[in-house]
């Protein structure tokens, strides 16, 4: 028994990848559909159980679990830290609700026993990604992930979709090489591959051969997080995929790119350069891609782009590396992956209950209540107000930006357009007519819980900065700190930024309304429509351009 | 290195779907044999040797990049397969291999 104790770890990664292969094999036999569901759900819940088991002792020191018993820099270790625990329980959250929520969509989907084998793949690969503790492990994994990707967006077997899948795997492989020639590079100037001791091993390159470095890995990173110019991808793939799909690649695949980028960052490849190169790239995104939301009619369109957008503040505040701006960006990640998966999830159902994602058409307020609810809890969550995690995390980014005057103003810009768009999508939802569908309780259920969670962390957000976030924040910046605030008195409400980010939201709403009057100008033929070959052509001349930034 | 931006070029300067997927599987073609050829080290040793015995003096080469390349040529079998597979899909819909026709395709219908 304690031979089996001491391997729980590997267990985490196992139980999706078991219920995969033995779904896959049971697809023979003609089982009722009764038992791939328990199956299925069984081994999405199993990683749960065994991450609750595992967070107590992980508050007193990290776990390390060595693969086969070979010692940390030769074999292949799990790394179980606060960080990567925090990405792998939200995995556990999303996967758990968004497999809920595909129950009582599985009659529309063709193949319906594959979709689960598959999203049982995914599910490995993304617990592989946050926990495998070097380099090469975490880039196969993370193939796995995007490989059953391609191939769940296509699912609802449109033409769109197929397209959408197309380009992001040509895109997203080329992403892949980059990261590659970034890895490469590594190994070949260190020997090593094992994060922990790359993260002593790095400081002492020398500067122009870490910032080579790390560029190729940003542009790997930032394809896969969709940070313009390298987002051609994401809105299609968002816009065409099945709900739960988008949700989760909103939600967790997204995220990967960035919980990398956090990892390689922590390594030490952070200089001057990478840093104002974030930071430019971060707040174009956010910027560009608040504006273009306002374009659409398509709900999920324009929440696509606000997941670029959310990115792009998150890489910008990320990039500023001292303990507060990583913490923020931390648990605006956490929290940012909780509510938009609950609004992916809601515009899911609000199309299963109208038919059409058009805002002029549907009428949210003539919807189940509880819809409503969820929908608005979402909503309220990334515009930022109090009750909802999106409120502190996004204080806590202003706050860590309060010595930069002009990133404070750039973000307070981005804010309120954030707010103007979403007051469009409520303005015009609430006019148009439909009749309603009940709803099962499968949709209604994980809607519920994400909306109950979102209020939650944001009512305890505390307890998870001090105890969880900030102390992995420190850990990752050592030897960079800028500024120290003091991380026990979080009284968010009260402070200056907390004002100022409420103080946003009637700006943004009159904002929406003057916009609404006005005839918009149609600013982003070349960002919304582009070629494959045009979109590989930008990774290679921004390639270049940071190249030339960072050698000079 | 050159073979990783001769498929680079393929991508930038073909419409063909087909031809796309095959100018990435060069790129990988091309990382495979620049991570093969870095690791290179003259007269070396395979790197099996008994347990316990002098090491210090037998040029070993080193696993890990060979061993990396085996599993990079079989995920670029994969995202060839499935990019080859999904172009037959595609073809079926669209009627056609031009990707920018495909684009085209979406501007008619989307608003």
């Amino acid at each position: 028994m304690t031979k089996v104790i001491e391997h729980t770890a590997i267990f985490i990664i196992i139980a999706p990848l078991t219920g995969a292969l033995l779904l896959s094999v049971l697809s023979k036999l003609n089982l009722p559909q009764i038992w791939r569901d328990i199956i299925a759900f069984i081994s999405l819940v199993i990683p749960g159980i065994l991450l609750i088991y595992f967070i107590p002792s992980l508050l007193a020191s990290p776990l390390r679990y060595e693969l086969g018993g070979w010692p940390s820099p030769y074999g292949i270790t799990i790394v179980l830290d606060s960080l990567s625990v925090t990405m792998a329980t939200i995995t556990v959250i999303v996967t758990i609700t968004t497999f809920v929520y595909s129950l009582e969509i599985r009659e529309i989907l063709p193949k319906g026993e594959k979709y689960y084998i598959l999203f049982l793949f995914m599910t490995t690969g993304l617990y592989g990604v946050f926990l495998s503790g070097d380099v090469i492990n975490r880039y196969v994994f993370f193939e796995l992930t995007v490989l059953t990707t391609y191939v769940l967006l296509t699912y609802t077997d449109t033409k769109e979709s197929l397209r959408a899948s197309y380009i992001y795997l040509v895109i997203g492989s080329v992403a892949s090489f980059f990261f590659l020639i970034g890895i490469g590079l590594i190994y070949f100037n260190t020997g090593y591959l094992d994060f922990s001791v790359l993260s002593e091993l790095v400081p002492n390159m020398s500067i122009h051969k870490r910032n080579l470095i790390f560029m190729f890995i940003l542009v790997a990173v930032s394809v896969k997080s969709g940070l313009i110019p390298f987002h051609t991808w994401l809105p299609d793939a968002h816009v065409s995929a099945p709900s739960p799909m988008t949700a989760v690649l909103a939600g967790i695949t997204v995220k990967t790119g960035v919980y990398i980028l956090v990892k390689f960052m922590g390594m030490g490849f952070i200089t001057d350069h990478i840093r104002l190169v974030m930071i430019i790239i971060g707040f174009i995104t956010a910027f560009i891609a608040v504006l273009v939301s306002h374009k659409y009619w398509d709900l999920k369109r324009i929440l696509a782009w606000h997941t670029i957008a959310q990115m792009g503040l998150i890489v910008a505040v990320l990039s500023l590396w001292n303990i507060s701006s990583v913490a923020a960006s931390i648990f605006h990640l956490v929290s940012h992956a909780i509510f938009k998966i609950l609004l992916f999830l809601s515009i899911g159902a609000v199309f299963y209950q109208f038919g059409t994602r058009d805002i002029r058409e549907i009428s949210l307020f003539k919807n189940s209540p509880i819809l409503i609810g969820a929908f608005l809890v979402g909503i309220l969550s990334l515009v930022g107000i109090p009750p909802m995690n999106g409120f502190y995390s996004k204080t806590l980014m202003l706050r860590s930006l309060e010595e930069y005057l002009v990133l404070y103003v750039l973000f307070i810009i981005v804010q309120i357009l954030t707010v103007s768009s979403f007051f469009r999508v409520l303005y015009h939802s609430s006019k148009g007519e439909c009749s309603r569908k009940p709803f099962p309780v499968s949709i209604l259920l994980p809607t519920t819980v994400l909306a109950g969670l979102s209020i939650f962390i944001g009512c305890t957000t505390t307890i998870w900065m001090n105890n969880i976030i900030s102390p992995s924040a420190q850990v990752l910046t050592k030897g960079y700190t800028i500024t120290n605030h003091s991380l026990l008195e979080i009284e968010l409400l009260t402070s200056i930024h907390g004002i100022i980010l409420l103080l946003t939201i009637p700006v943004g709403i009159g904002i929406g309304l003057v916009s609404n009057k006005l005839k918009k100008p149609d600013l982003s033929g070349w960002l919304t429509k582009v070629d494959i070959a045009d979109s590989v052509r930008y990774i290679i001349i921004v390639l270049a351009i940071y190249l030339l930034f960072t050698l000079l | 290195m050159i073979i990783v931006f001769v498929g680079l070029y393929g991508l930038t300067n073909t419409h063909n779907s087909i031809k796309i997927i095959l100018a990435l599987s060069v790129m990988g073609l091309g990382l495979i044999l620049f991570f093969v050829s870095l690791a290179y080290v003259p007269g070396g040793a395979p790197p099996i040797v008994p347990i316990g015995s002098d090491i210090s003096n037998i040029n070993i080469v080193d696993p890990v990049p060979h061993s990396f390349m085996i599993t990079l040529i079989v995920i670029n079998l994969a995202t060839t397969a499935l990019g080859l597979a999904l172009v037959i899909r595609l073809f079926d819909e669209y009627g056609s291999l031009d990707i920018k026709e495909m684009i085209r395709w979406g501007d008619d219908e989307s608003d």
